[in-house]
């Protein structure tokens, strides 16, 4: 996937002139205060869900970093979501609470892991590259069900992790009374899962800690490496610069940064399943990226929320147990038409704002409807929903033909 | 007698039956332009390729500043000053001119791991790039992407990359290639500027272009050099003559 046909995007430029510095700035903004306001309103499953939102924004802004700026079409991310959440509940199930430990073992892991994984896939490109890590993410699936001293494939329940920080007798732990009440007992409290709040803002601030991360990473020198490598692999080992190397650096410092996201979402959770290595979910999280926008970093954080927000929306509206057969071939019709994604279509000088709101407008309008008609249309679903598994396979084989559509897109563009 | 920078000695290089470079000498001296010319098959490819690493021949010497380099690696030997420009164009499409000299910089400083600093805004890398980009005559294009570029202006970006390091010598492979004549030259205007400051070796087809520039031409044929000598000196060889315009001539 080489980036000839690309047209280039504009650098973004931390000005008030810039819609885009605006928009991530105040999304920031609004993100950081949320949970005040979510549990004000007592709306605790929606600071949960952004939470999740936050953690998925993680994994896919780690993809992006080896996807967007590498070239490296890595189909077993999710390997480091379960990594992580692995780390959590083996130390969980004997009596180790320590989240700093925890932490720890879920980045040394997954290092380990993808050094393994990339040092063997990256000998390779192109669809064997893709194909050779879904293999070896399928395997860690696989491992993880027969894991029987760890819910094998039911999963197992996990504590959360304890961050207690006492320094010189003062506790700086983060307190999850933080806005609300002090007390449980207290009346006004409609908070019942006040952990949540400490999830949040932790997920919250590692999710600003990886962009930031991997935006500084691409545009160093090694990431001009990188970036050198993905364009012109050739060219690069002839101007001298051993390629595998950082090639392989960079996959496993994707790995981390995604095994923090699986750290987090076991802890969200408070449940470890295998079925978060599951290739599905590698799916997601590059539908995530390429809805968002690849090769950018904000945009697959954009991707992660907009993907979750469209699933929770379909899943309210069209109903439970047959949703993702509307989800499917609608994510095939977004990856088809999102041609750089969502990152790309907002405009880089205030002058382009309004006819970007018409555009959004339109879309969100469009949206709402497609979800209204089908919330609509849910009997025939009903009826569809009814075959066993059918919409597990709807869902299968639309990720499937969206990755398909896009990687067939992307190599046509780069060989004219 | 002018110091020689780049000496080939005795080189031969065979593939099968077929001998593309057969006891081969040349000798580049310092700050001149020298030229290798010859008709299709006379072995031109195949010697730029053992300069710069790419081949290594069967017998002989590449001696680079007194050092014997006929056994290092591509990228050693232009970690030591001997940077080749390539016949297809090979820059990096979706960087703009500025970052793909700034990364040909890079190549030569160092290793890599640097995580964090902006390596755009690292002066050691962009003064060298903007430098090399004045010299090609680029430098007003230099924040444009370089699949934008023309074809000639990626050329001569092409160039800029490969002096950006400051070689002693750069081997040049048929830089006029599929050029238009305006845009050829905008080109010789370009290879003019380096005489003197670099040495040059230029493998070209265009003849014109060879005969303005050169300072010394060697004719290679059947990979053996049949004659060495001034453009004038060229021009007047009777060998020279029979193999470009047949034994009738």
């Amino acid at each position: 996937m080489s980036g000839a046909n690309i047209t280039h995007i504009p650098e973004l430029r931390a000005s008030l002139d810039d819609p885009r510095f605006v928009l991530l700035v105040l999304g920031a903004a609004v993100l950081a205060v949320f949970p005040y306001f979510g549990y004000i309103w007592g709306e605790t499953y929606l600071v949960s869900l952004v939470a999740k939102m936050l953690i998925f924004a993680i994994a896919a802004v780690s993809l992006d970093l080896i996807l967007g700026y590498g070239g490296m079409v890595s189909f077993g991310h999710a390997a480091y979501i379960g990594l992580g959440a692995y780390a959590v509940a083996v130390f969980s199930k004997y009596g180790v609470d320590n989240g700093y430990l925890q932490l720890v073992c879920a980045i040394a892991g997954s290092a380990l892991v993808a050094l393994f994984i990339g040092a063997i896939s990256l000998r390779t490109s192109g669809v064997y590259f893709i194909m050779i890590t879904l293999a070896f993410t399928q395997m860690l699936y696989y491992l993880g069900i027969s894991l029987e001293p760890f819910g094998g494939d039911d999963g197992m329940n996990t504590k959360r992790s304890d961050f207690s920080l006492k320094l010189l007798g003062i506790d700086f732990t983060l307190n999850d009374n933080l806005f609300v009440c002090e007390k449980r007992t207290d009346k006004n409290c409609k908070v019942d899962d006040r952990d949540g709040a400490a999830i949040y803002y932790a997920s919250y601030l590692a999710l600003l800690a990886s962009v930031w991360f991997c935006r500084r990473l691409v545009s160093s020198r090694f990431g001009m490496v990188i970036r050198g490598a993905m364009s012109n692999p050739v060219r690069m080992q002839a101007v001298g610069f051993p390629i595998y190397r950082y090639r392989l650096t960079a996959f496993v410092i994707a790995g981390c940064i995604c095994g923090v996201a699986g750290f987090l979402f076991a802890n969200h959770q408070q449940f470890l399943s295998p079925v978060y290595m599951n290739w599905l979910r590698s799916g997601e999280i590059m539908i995530m990226g390429i809805l968002g926008g690849i090769g950018t970093i904000y945009g697959a954080a954009i991707g992660a929320i907009g993907l979750l927000t469209l699933e929770e929306v379909l899943e309210g509206y069209v109903g439970k147990d047959y949703w993702q057969m509307v989800l499917g071939p609608l994510l095939v019709l977004l990856v088809l038409f999102a041609n750089r994604g969502i990152y790309s279509l907002i405009p880089h000088r205030m002058s382009g704002v309004p006819m970007f709101v018409l555009r959004i407008g339109v879309f969100v309008l469009a949206l709402a409807g497609f979800v209204w008609l089908m919330s609509k249309a849910s009997p025939i679903l009903k009826i569809a929903g009814s075959v066993p598994h059918l919409p597990l396979y709807v869902i299968f084989a639309s990720i499937l033909v969206a990755l398909g559509l896009r990687y067939w897109q992307e190599s046509r563009s780069s060989h004219a | 007698m002018p110091e020689t920078v780049l000496s080939i000695e005795r080189l031969v290089k065979r593939f099968g039956g077929l001998t593309a470079t057969n006891d081969l000498s040349i000798a580049v001296h310092k700050g001149e332009l020298h030229a290798v010319i010859g008709p299709n098959g006379a072995g031109k490819t195949t010697l730029i390729a053992q300069l710069s690493g790419l081949l290594t021949p069967d017998s002989g010497r590449i001696v680079f500043n007194g050092q014997d380099v006929t056994a290092l690696p591509a990228h050693r030997r232009s970690a030591l000053g001997l940077a080749r420009s390539f016949q297809v164009t090979s820059i990096f499409l979706n960087f703009t001119a500025e970052d793909n000299v700034a990364l040909a910089v890079q190549a030569h400083s160092g290793h890599s791991f640097r995580f964090l600093r902006s390596a755009r805004s690292e002066s050691a890398l962009r003064e060298p790039a903007k430098k090399a980009l004045e010299r090609v005559g680029l430098a007003h294009r230099a924040d444009v992407v370089a699949a934008d570029l023309s074809h000639g202006e990626q050329r001569q970006l092409e160039i800029a990359m490969a002096i950006a390091t400051n070689p002693t010598v750069l081997l040049l492979d048929e830089p006029m290639a599929g050029m238009g004549p305006e845009e050829s030259t905008r080109m010789i205007d370009v290879l003019r500027g380096f005489k003197g400051t670099h040495s040059l070796l230029l493998i070209e087809h265009d003849m014109d272009a060879v005969f303005q520039l050169a300072d010394r031409i060697t004719v290679l044929v059947y990979g053996q050099a049949i004659a060495t000598g001034t453009p004038d000196e060229i021009r007047k060889n009777p060998e020279v003559k029979r193999a470009y315009l047949g034994d009738e001539a």
